[in-house]
């Protein structure tokens, strides 16, 4: 099993899509301080609110604030390009001809996807703390500020709660991107699906819809876990009122269907080489 | 024929895309230590067959077993006893050949995986080059990093779609060497070609395809045997006259300044004998065999 991890792993390391999604995210990373440094160069208001984002806890938001918006782009990108690229490089018959079962390479293969995601989302942040903190040690001024309107720094849970979303969407991302993927036999089109994916169903969020649209579930356990109620604004806008375990459950399920498409169109699909 | 159970199995196999059908109720057998050609015109069926051997397609209908497992049904355990070279060998163009090669040994139990690489690599003549990037190798190179590709697990059973197709001659006749090294080990060949030269050297068994049906299945030393004689006599007409009259003589065709003899068995001792009793002088003999171009266009025209 490990032997087919490490194959799955070094087979993905080279590839153009993960070598530049890995690129860009790090990029980002050091790239944004620095843009936010040159906007706010001739203006001292602007160059002390730039230095309070990047202050510790407020540069964290902002770099979740990042991966909310770039992350499932990337997620989409990676759960595409790791069956997609199999079918553009024509190497399917190199891989089938010697693996016993074709399920076990596909679950080898979200696996990789996953752990992929994950470091590439740590690495992504890690930079953008350490810049930002980089800039405020280089500034003299401490790493660590809050703001004066707030009174209680916050605990470690509520400053990691909102990766739950973010990992969350992430996932919906790469397990659409894949699925399409193999359906298609297009990572074009599975990359595609899958980064569209978020924004079509929030445009589609309606009470009717709610129940079964994966991001009103995740609003729905992330605030349940930071505050322990329900989401006032789900409840007023859907009438959305669930237990967080039934979110997951839910969430859960609509995982499982995903890649319960994928394993069985994989399963009996041909390939012609 | 031997009298093991084939390694390679194939019954009644079809399959169709739509409206055409790419193999047509092909059955035929492949023994253990075999090495069996598969030759026919384009768009015959052959890479279709190897395809499904593989798992990579499923028949309409019919059944093909690879040492006793049906490929349809237990593709896994298949997967593990079969060598593929594919007709087209794809590898991941930013890794390196060796690279690729090891990438792949993990997927499948292989002992000493490293060393097992950079042996196939060396047998392949891949040694030089198996740091450079796939995307930097001559198509030759791609068809010897497959053929290392396929006998990474050392598999009992070898798939070779045209394995020497990209090859120089000396690449060709090396490849050629090794896959009957290979088969004297006790695997099992069954090599698609296009090449009719290369059949008749290499393999022991053939089998022509057109259209998706099997048109021979064929022992190449039967099919190669001498079918008669050529000789140079005079006078011709009383040759005729007395070779016609001799059992085992099946056809006698003039041929210019040639006397052409078809027989069953032909013990050339004794025809010359009862030609040269009857007065007929006889100035050459020599075996007459046809070639496997003739017998290939005669049973796919």
């Amino acid at each position: 099993m490990i032997t087919q991890l490490r194959s799955e792993w070094m087979r993905g390391r080279g590839r153009p899509v993960e070598k530049f999604t890995g690129a860009v995210v790090l990029v980002l990373g050091f790239v944004i301080p620095g843009v936010m440094l040159l906007a706010s160069s001739r203006n001292a208001i602007m160059r002390a609110s730039a230095l309070e984002t990047m202050a510790f806890p407020s540069s964290l938001r902002a770099a979740q604030t990042m991966a909310t918006i770039i992350g499932p782009f990337w997620a989409a990108a990676i759960g595409a390009n790791i069956i997609g690229a199999e079918f553009q490089y024509g190497t399917w018959p190199l891989l089938l001809v010697r693996t016993s079962s074709r399920v076990r390479l596909a679950l080898f293969k979200i696996a990789t996807a996953a752990a992929r995601i994950i470091l590439l989302t740590i690495a992504g942040v890690a930079t953008f703390l350490a810049v930002c903190a980089l800039v405020r040690a280089a500034n003299g001024v401490p790493l660590a500020h809050l703001a004066p309107d707030v009174a209680q720094a916050p605990t470690a849970a509520q400053l990691l709660m909102p990766f739950v979303g973010i990992c969350g969407a992430m996932a919906f991302a790469a397990m659409i991107g894949f699925t399409i993927t193999v359906v298609s036999r297009s990572a074009v089109f599975g990359m595609l699906a899958g980064a569209l994916a978020q924004p079509f169903l929030f445009a589609i969020r309606f009470k009717e819809t709610a129940s079964w649209i994966p991001y009103v579930h995740l609003d729905n356990i992330q605030t349940r876990l930071l505050t322990g109620r329900p989401s006032p604004l789900l409840a007023r806008l859907y009438e959305f009122n669930w237990s967080g375990r039934a979110s997951a459950a839910v969430l859960a399920l609509e995982l499982a269907v995903l890649c319960a498409i994928a394993l069985i169109v994989f399963r009996r699909q041909e390939i012609v080489y | 024929m031997p009298s093991t159970a084939p390694a390679i199995s194939v019954q009644n196999l079809t399959r169709r895309f739509r409206e055409t059908t790419a193999v047509d109720r092909l059955s035929f057998d492949v023994h253990p230590g075999a090495i069996c050609g598969v030759v026919g015109p384009n768009g015959a069926g052959k890479s279709t067959t190897f395809r499904i051997l593989c798992g990579l397609l499923r028949p309409s209908s019919g059944v093909a077993m690879v040492l006793g497992r049906d490929v349809s049904n237990d593709s896994g355990a298949v997967a593990t006893c079969i060598g593929l070279l594919p007709e087209t060998p794809h590898f991941y163009p930013y890794m390196s050949g060796e690279r690729n090669l090891q990438a792949l040994a993990d997927l499948s139990p292989v002992p000493n995986s490293r060393a097992r690489c950079r042996d196939l690599l060396r047998l392949t003549g891949l040694a030089a080059a198996a740091d450079r990037r796939v995307a930097a190798y001559s198509a030759g190179m791609r068809q010897r990093l497959a053929l290392a590709a396929a006998l990474l697990t050392d598999p009992p059973v070898l798939l070779l779609d045209e394995p020497t197709a990209g090859l120089d001659p000396t690449g060709a006749l090396e490849l050629r060497e090794l896959i009957t090294t290979l088969a004297a080990e006790g695997r099992t060949v069954l090599m698609a070609t296009q090449a009719l030269d290369e059949a008749e050297r290499v393999c022991t068994q053939l089998i022509v395809l057109s259209r998706g049906q099997l048109r021979a299945n064929v022992q190449v030393v039967d099919l190669l045997a001498p079918s008669g004689l050529r000789m140079r006599v005079a006078p011709v007409q009383d040759a005729i006259r007395i070779l016609e009259s001799m059992p085992s003589v099946r056809a006698v065709a003039v041929s210019s300044d040639q006397i052409a003899v078809e027989a069953v068995d032909v013990d050339t001792a004794a025809l010359v004998r009862a030609l040269v009793l009857g007065g007929v002088a006889v100035s050459e003999v020599s075996m007459h065999r046809e070639t496997l171009e003739h017998h290939f266009l005669q049973l796919t025209s």
